[in-house]
């Protein structure tokens, strides 16, 4: 007995158009989407493709976008592309909001500290901002250091003697010892003395540029401005425990940033533009292999859709996302 | 004829148009890639009809560093 086949119906581009239509009716903004996908870094090469996708809108620095929506996830790369990427779209735009279903991480949250308000979808999240690129050699793709390893060893240096000499103080003995320095001569040894000069230096690097976006863009004009920049840039540099935190709304808010959380109609109908993201990407209608370790993220611009009637999504899209394409109303 | 986003025809349109423009942009990226390698226009041709590169490593997202 002969089986056929079940055909697997294939993701279309007009599913993503629908969905983007749907973000852009309920938000009455543009939309530039920004989707990499995992194995897709924030690269410099980035900058000549959204310069063109926000050329293809018709704008141009001289005849700005009033509103735009910076549709972002990206789970990080390189924090030079993302600082430049950043002020590209700023160049175009006069009033940005960073729309993230789910996540903007590394890089990513310092492209965010551009916006004029960023808003965080249902359990979406930032990361902290203390990163550097080393490259292994070759065509190996640069890989991000968690800048926050060598500080967290210093003060683990710093806490060991100190806990040392109180226990020799304790039991009577004299209480001194070479420990710290000695940690410190070994992490030298181990990662190598250029390097660590070279980490000591870069990361202040993210904090530069994350405060010339938030001075010129997030906190501009704002009385409270250079002290809630301070906060941000000290928070996110200096104050997560690991580089591999997410930062939810409520740790962002608590860090002064300027951060809304989604409603939950808009928080569904941006989750429902990314799942339809993935399934192109899956599909790989979109987001084709560079290599065997890397693939492309995906740019696009999607007009103001008008007010007429809302358009339906694909099959797969969640129930509440259909309720939405359909007219209803959050509960 | 006053078409609206919301128009079928402009919708096609515009999936086309940002499927081409993609296409375009992975197209110039593969290119610049390869020529950093070193390779020749024919090396590059049999390269973007490699079919392996259909394929990239799967990783659990989760893994992907950040």
């Amino acid at each position: 007995m002969s089986t056929r086949p079940i055909p697997i119906p294939q993701p279309s581009m007009s599913q993503l158009e629908a969905s983007c239509a749907n973000l852009t009716r309920h938000r009455q903004s543009p939309l530039l989407v920004l989707f990499y996908p995992a194995k897709s870094r924030i690269e410099e090469w980035d900058l000549t493709d959204v310069y063109d996708t926000l050329r293809s809108s018709g704008a141009t620095p001289e005849n700005k976008i009033p509103k735009l929506d910076v549709f972002l996830d990206s789970y990080g790369g390189n924090p030079v592309a993302a600082y430049r990427l950043a002020q590209v779209i700023r160049d175009f735009s006069e009033e940005v909001c960073f729309l993230v279903p789910e996540h903007a991480y590394s890089a990513a949250t310092l492209m965010c500290f551009a916006g004029n308000e960023i808003r965080l979808g249902h359990f979406a999240g930032l990361s902290p901002i203390d990163i550097t690129l080393v490259s292994e050699g070759g065509r190996a793709p640069r890989k991000e250091v968690e800048l926050a390893t060598v500080d967290s060893f210093m003060e683990f240096a710093q806490d060991a003697r100190r806990m040392i000499e109180e226990e020799l103080v304790k039991i009577g003995c004299d209480g001194v010892t070479n420990v710290d320095s000695d940690l410190l001569v070994a992490m030298v040894k181990e990662v190598g003395a250029m390097q660590v000069g070279k980490y000591y230096r870069e990361r202040m690097l993210t904090g530069h540029y994350a405060t010339t976006l938030l001075d010129s863009y997030m906190f501009a004009g704002l009385t409270d401005g250079v002290q809630r920049r301070k906060d941000v840039v000290e928070n996110f540099l200096f104050g997560a425990p690991a580089h591999n935190i997410h930062l939810d709304y409520h740790i962002c808010s608590e860090w002064r940033l300027q951060v809304e959380e989604m409603p939950t109609m808009e928080s569904d109908l941006a989750r429902d533009v990314l799942a339809r993201l993935n399934e192109l990407a899956s599909a790989k209608t979109i987001c084709q292999a560079l290599s065997h370790k890397t693939r492309f993220p995906y740019f696009g611009w999607y007009a103001q859709a008008s007010q007429a009637e809302p358009q339906s999504t694909a099959q797969a899209a969640p129930p509440f996302a259909q309720q939405v394409a359909a007219g209803g109303q959050a509960p | 004829m006053n078409l609206t986003a919301n128009d079928d025809r402009v919708v096609r349109n515009e999936e086309s148009e940002n499927l081409k423009l993609h296409r375009q942009m992975y197209e110039r990226r593969l290119r610049l890639l390869r020529e950093l390698d070193g390779l020749s226009e024919r090396d590059i041709a049999d390269q973007a009809n490699d079919p392996s590169l259909l394929h990239v490593e799967e990783t659990d997202p989760a893994e992907t560093e950040k």
